[in-house]
């Protein structure tokens, strides 16, 4: 534009003088329009992404499901195959941890008129019979956690079926679900949740970060002194300053440098400047701010299949033989977030470590039944032999319509600790891969068991660890967009540790799979 | 002494060079379409012209619409900047020249429009809240009718001819002329009673034009 040039008015002039003072600083919606605008493929990773990261969620978790319904439908055809356990002595002892005797007992399909919980006198029947003492009523029984009683089955003889019976053990009377207990209040089982353990966790100590700027020389000033420009060598990085002429000679040179020198000391000058030594903010370490959605789901295995006592020992008891593999469950969504904070100690390597809350768990399909009791087999103190549990459930295993959804899952929070690895990188992007361990303890939690004949599930808190370990593998990519870095890429997470006690003899581990965001600036 | 001046001239001629060097990396990354190097230039030069678009809006939003849309046409037409001239001026040009074509969506500038708008200016304390005096200016400039303003801050302030002013709105040179001295009159007047500026020791004869 071409300004007058008869702009000598006073008024004028004050009006242009105050004009030109004034600023205004813009809101940041000025910038995104104009980004937006500018860089309309930057908005198509992100939408590529969050479309990739549903889908991958969506298909894990049909999958999951889809491989857990075909297990139920080829489970749950057919009798459950069990396992018999001679027991030896009449009489059960007082002490849990003390074998116990039991009899054996019928398979539902042989003998579909189960006895009540109450009595039972077999007569006529090519088995032999068992009769259960010392229950009382079940309307009279407290079945409180403190006042469970212990179910004994006395055989006047004990025998194994004749060859040619048709009996087959494999049945649990007192489990039929169609033998129901006298009606009468069932105190349930306490549910109340142990307080979670607190555990301290050791806050991450702050690493003596090197100075650069203490191999500056006292007293030197690298951003005006041309001397120092010259001599100054900056260590560990990919640049050097070229020394041209040593520091002692530049006084008697200056004034006739070369026009390549000045241009070397205006470049040097700028390096210097520009080095991190200089820009103070540069950081080592750096906070990471994540949220994973995930796909929850758990993988069982039943340890005590091995380690069960062999026909002619002291226990008796029917139970399926793997009742780990009985349990009919989908996956569900979960989450994690948190932050990390990593420290570069060497060029490649990061030490991560930081807090996350994590939701994890699955659902069980389930039978709503009535009031059932049930059995857990369980290890002893010191893994010491073996016990009964006894509990009252209302779930059962069978592939009906009325079906239930139960839920198992747990909140923790935990302190992953571990290493990050970037195999290549440019200015803008980097590939990753960063691994973890991770103790947590458990805030909030919800679990149903599979009882030991693999028919029920029962819930008990008192069985849960407090504290486990997840172990977590994440490959990433992280590249810069505007004022932030993004960090993206899967997850796999695995709790290391079994969720119940060693009592339980079946191992869960907690898996979830999901997509990992994070950003930092 | 004279090593020690001829130090400082050697420093300040290499930070003056590291400024353009700065301006003219911030042009190239401009040129090659990098995100850095445009913010920086929007960091650098979007105050001072948000204010320049204040001017000429109605309110905050409509400014802030102005600026995106002017900064638009920089980053497009960055190419088309020879060097000639201070970079802020060219900038200042399109922006101004955005202003006034948004301006012209919505309104045309006539006399009688204005002439209606002028009557009605309440001068009040409420108007002007405290402010330093740059911005209490420029708020007494928002109080003229747009019309006025519109020229007031072209002539006055941009530094255009009348006969610039009428090309580019699409008036009539007079129009301008007249619109020019009614809109400055008024605003020395509101000036004037906010304290702002002392009134003159000589009136200030504003000839009507007919």
């Amino acid at each position: 534009m071409d300004r007058r040039f008869d702009m000598n008015d006073y008024f004028e002039q004050t009006l242009k003088e105050y004009a030109d003072q004034f600023r205004m600083i813009p809101s940041q919606r000025v910038w995104n329009g104009l980004y937006n605008n500018l860089h309309p493929g930057s908005r198509w990773p992100s939408i590529t992404v969050a479309i990739a990261f549903i889908m991958t969620i969506v298909t894990l978790g049909n999958m999951h499901n889809r491989a857990n319904i075909m297990r139920a439908e080829n489970t749950s055809s057919g009798p459950l195959p069990s396992q018999v356990i001679k027991a030896g002595g009449e009489d059960a002892p007082a002490d849990r941890t003390a074998p116990l005797s039991a009899g054996l007992i019928r398979d539902e399909k042989e003998q579909p008129h189960m006895p009540s919980v109450t009595s039972r006198t077999a007569a006529g029947r090519n088995v032999a019979p068992y009769r259960i003492a010392s229950l009382e009523a079940p309307s009279k029984t407290d079945f409180s956690e403190e006042k469970r009683t212990t179910v004994d089955l006395t055989l006047p003889a004990l025998s194994a079926p004749a060859p040619n019976s048709s009996v087959s053990p494999t049945a649990i009377a007192l489990h039929s679900p169609e033998t129901v207990l006298p009606e009468g209040e069932y105190k349930p089982l306490s549910n109340n949740l142990q307080q979670a353990e607190t555990i301290s966790f050791a806050e991450p100590q702050e690493k003596n970060i090197p100075d650069p700027e203490k191999n500056i020389p006292d007293g030197a000033d690298p951003e005006n002194d041309p001397a120092y420009l010259f001599s100054y060598t900056i260590k560990n990085t990919s640049y050097s300053i070229v020394p041209s002429l040593p520091a002692s000679s530049l006084s008697a040179h200056e004034n006739s440098y070369p026009a390549a020198l000045h241009a070397q000391a205006t470049e040097n000058k700028s390096s210097v400047k520009n080095h991190p030594a200089h820009t103070k903010k540069k950081r080592r370490a750096q906070l990471v701010y994540f949220a994973t959605a995930t796909v929850s789901s758990a993988t069982f295995r039943d340890e005590a299949a091995k380690e069960m006592p062999q026909p002619g020992s002291s226990m008796l008891m029917s139970r399926s033989s793997r009742p780990a593999s009985d349990i009919i469950f989908n996956a569900r969504l979960g989450f994690e977030a948190g932050g990390h904070i990593e420290y570069k100690f060497a060029r490649n390597l990061k030490f991560i470590t930081g807090l996350s809350l994590s939701y994890m768990g699955y659902n069980i399909m389930a039978t709503a039944i009535h009031p059932t009791s049930t059995s857990v087999l369980l290890k002893g103190e010191n893994q010491q032999g073996y016990y009964i549990e006894d509990y009252v459930t209302r779930y059962s295993n069978n592939k009906f319509d009325n079906r239930s959804r139960l839920s198992n899952y747990s909140l923790q929070l935990g302190l992953p600790v571990g290493l990050e690895y970037t195999f290549w990188q440019n200015n803008n992007t980097q590939l990753s891969v960063q691994s973890t361990l991770q103790p947590f303890t458990l805030l909030k939690s919800n679990a149903y068991l599979i009882s030991s004949d693999g028919r029920y599930y029962v819930q008990d808190p008192s069985l849960q660890r407090k504290i486990n370990i997840t172990s977590t593998l994440e490959p990433f990519i992280s590249f810069a967009a505007s004022r932030f870095k993004w960090h993206i890429g899967p997850q796999i997470r695995y709790n290391l540790l079994s969720t119940y006690k060693k009592n339980y003899s079946i191992t869960e581990h907690l898996i979830d799979y999901g997509i990992k965001i994070g950003i930092s600036k | 002494m004279q090593h020690f001046s001829q130090k400082i001239v050697l420093l300040k001629g290499r930070v003056k060079q590291e400024n353009a060097m700065t301006e003219e990396t911030m042009l190239k990354g401009c040129l090659d379409n990098l995100a850095t190097a445009q913010e920086a230039l929007y960091n650098r030069f979007s105050p001072r012209m948000l204010g320049v678009c204040y001017r000429y809006a109605k309110n905050r939003e409509d400014a802030e619409d102005m600026l995106q849309e002017g900064f638009m046409k920089v980053y497009s037409q960055i190419s088309q900047y020879k060097g000639t001239g201070a970079l802020e001026g060219w900038i200042r040009k399109i922006i101004v020249h955005t202003c006034i074509n948004v301006l012209k969506k919505n309104k045309k500038f006539s006399d009688s429009v204005d002439l209606v708008h002028a009557t009605s200016i309440e001068i009040s304390e409420n108007n002007i809240p405290s402010m330093l005096q740059a911005k209490q200016v420029v708020e007494c400039i928002r109080l003229l009718p747009i019309g006025y303003r519109t020229v007031l801050n072209l002539y006055a302030i941009e530094g255009f001819t009348h006969k610039e002013i009428a090309a580019i709105l699409e008036i009539e040179e007079s129009t301008s002329r007249s619109q020019y001295t009614r809109a400055r009159g008024l605003l020395e007047e509101i000036l004037i009673k906010k304290k702002i500026i002392q009134k003159p020791k000589e009136r200030f004869q504003m000839a009507a034009y007919k």
